[in-house]
């Protein structure tokens, strides 16, 4: 064979194995781990945790984190932030609801900086509260914009320690100074390329991605875009007929076919956590309490994985997930908590 | 408006925020917290003539339109969270303003059995001193007993009014 048939080869392989996948990661349709259960992740054991429900009143959880063995949830209603451990114990209350230094008013989210700072954003007084990892008010700021209609939704503390903020009706993502100066979009409506212009991001989430890379998630569309530290934006999702079908009905001409009418039924994905090897693992929201929740697996690269379902949590509607590198957490509509311990985990 | 694009159903849905709540406030609520409301006094159809804020309690105010039946639900809500908290012995004047006349006030509070202060300020004199001029829109005040404004919402949101007033009405609690 000759040398110039040898280099045709590679270079269609090099075609075929890296520039067409890249082509395709929106709308993946099979997953390239679907057959292989092996390399899959595997739960050893789901168990429903007690929670103590006189000290953790929760009513609407909207975030759970991981952190130092211990179970983070902020409750949008109660305005609170409970620290539980493993087995359901209550630790500490951070922050409470009203509007003065260390109150919060319909927390969305919060992040866990690396120096053990908790940052709050208050989602409609556009407000971020500092504490300590212990519960002490530290400082806080309000968010200031020019869009007076923004909705800060999901925020993360990235490497240079400014504030990425998700603001479904601003700039989808934005830069924030420490003193909640807005310093640069990082991704705009207009600025996606890779998704088409198509984001709606009505509720976006944050978290921090392998290389300085920031990852968001539109729980809208179930898709992923992944900002590079160098503005480099990727994209990608799986196919999932429930919803484009929802989503198609939603936004086809003729809405009033649709029959939930509340923006919440509009969300079709719930939550997305991220593991320590990089792997990005989201839940599709159902519809009904019998729909088995199944978990969503892509790599880092934007490759979708697998859909596993969970067999370990029936007639729940999960909201909330969290992973660190032994377990899974994951809390239902039913204000339940489920702690899955790993066995194995791929790549 | 047609849905063409994505973009139209999110300024749709930030209409519909809009036009729903209808008390949306453009006031920046944090530099106002902290605050120290001026007295005033005025004529309140259940006690007679009150001074405004009233000293040494918690008080929280209710800006309402009562031509808005949302508004008088919200004015139930509290009048009946305010009778409890009144067989607690609970420090505190729960006052709503309304630009109406007595007449259509007065039939209110004895439709509804409404026990907490319900002021007539029809000339507006009451609703510009706190800096509401709307007249239309709800909008829900709470001070401390010291006067200081540490509340400001055009939302009523119960949960946060009970655990505000537990923290600063008791003995004990926060001044």
């Amino acid at each position: 064979m000759s040398v110039i048939k040898k280099t045709l080869i590679a270079l269609m392989l090099v075609f075929i194995n890296v520039l067409l996948p890249a082509a395709d990661l929106l709308n993946q349709e099979k997953g390239v781990l679907q057959q292989a259960s092996e390399r899959q992740i595997q739960f050893t054991s789901f168990r429903s945790v007690p929670v103590d429900l006189d000290n953790v009143p929760l009513k609407r959880a909207v975030k759970i984190l991981f952190h130092q063995n211990n179970l983070y949830i902020l409750d949008s209603q109660r305005c609170e932030l409970y620290v539980i451990t493993l087995e359901g114990r209550w630790l500490r209350t951070i922050g409470r609801p009203g509007q003065g230094p260390g109150d919060m008013e319909y927390p969305s989210d919060f992040f866990i900086a690396p120096d053990k700072k908790i940052y709050i954003l208050s989602s409609f007084s556009k407000r971020i509260s500092v504490f300590s990892i212990e519960g002490r008010y530290i400082s806080g700021f309000r968010l200031r914009n020019s869009n007076l209609y923004s909705l800060p939704d999901a925020l993360m503390i990235d490497a240079d320690q400014t504030i990425i903020i998700a603001e479904p009706l601003g700039d989808i993502v934005g830069r924030y100074g420490a003193d909640g100066r807005f310093i640069a979009p990082l991704l705009t409506w207009r600025g996606t390329g890779s998704a088409g212009g198509k984001l709606l991001g009505l509720t976006g989430k944050l978290a921090p991605g392998p290389g300085n890379s920031i990852i968001h998630f539109d729980a809208f569309r179930g898709v992923f875009t992944k900002i590079c530290a160098n503005g480099e934006k990727t994209a990608f999702s799986s196919f999932n007929r429930e919803s484009a079908v929802k989503l198609n009905a939603i936004l086809s001409e003729k809405p009033g076919k649709v029959n939930n009418h509340s923006v919440m039924s509009f969300i079709l994905w719930s939550d997305f956590c991220m593991d320590s090897q990089g792997v990005l693992y989201a839940l599709p929201n159902p519809q009904s309490k019998e729909s088995q929740p199944t978990l969503f697996a892509w790599s880092s690269n934007g490759v979708y994985l697998y859909q596993k379902p969970l067999d370990g949590i029936r007639n729940s509607i999960v909201l909330n997930i969290t992973c660190d590198s032994e377990r899974f957490a994951f809390f239902t509509r039913n204000v339940d908590l489920f702690i899955a311990e790993i066995k194995h985990k791929t790549r | 408006m047609r849905l063409r694009s994505p973009q139209n159903l999110i300024y749709m849905v930030v209409l519909l925020c809009l036009f729903t709540t209808e008390g949306f406030s453009l006031k920046n609520f944090s530099e106002r917290y902290g605050g120290i409301i001026e007295p005033i006094t005025g004529k309140s159809l259940i006690t007679g003539d009150i001074l405004i804020p009233s000293p040494r309690k918690l008080n929280a105010f209710l800006f309402i339109d009562i031509k808005n039946n949302g508004h008088v639900d919200a004015l139930l809500k509290l009048n009946s969270y305010y009778r409890q908290l009144i067989k607690h012995n609970k420090n505190v004047a729960f006052i709503a303003i309304a630009k109406a006349e007595s007449q259509t006030l007065k039939k209110l509070i004895i439709d509804n059995c409404i026990e907490m202060d319900l002021i007539s300020d029809e000339p507006g004199i009451i609703s510009k001193h706190f800096g509401y001029e709307c007249g239309l829109c709800l909008q829900i005040l709470i001070t401390d007993r010291q006067s200081k404004l540490i509340y400001d919402s055009s939302r009523l949101d119960l949960y946060i009014i009970e655990r505000l007033t537990d923290r600063y009405s008791s003995d004990g609690s926060e001044d």
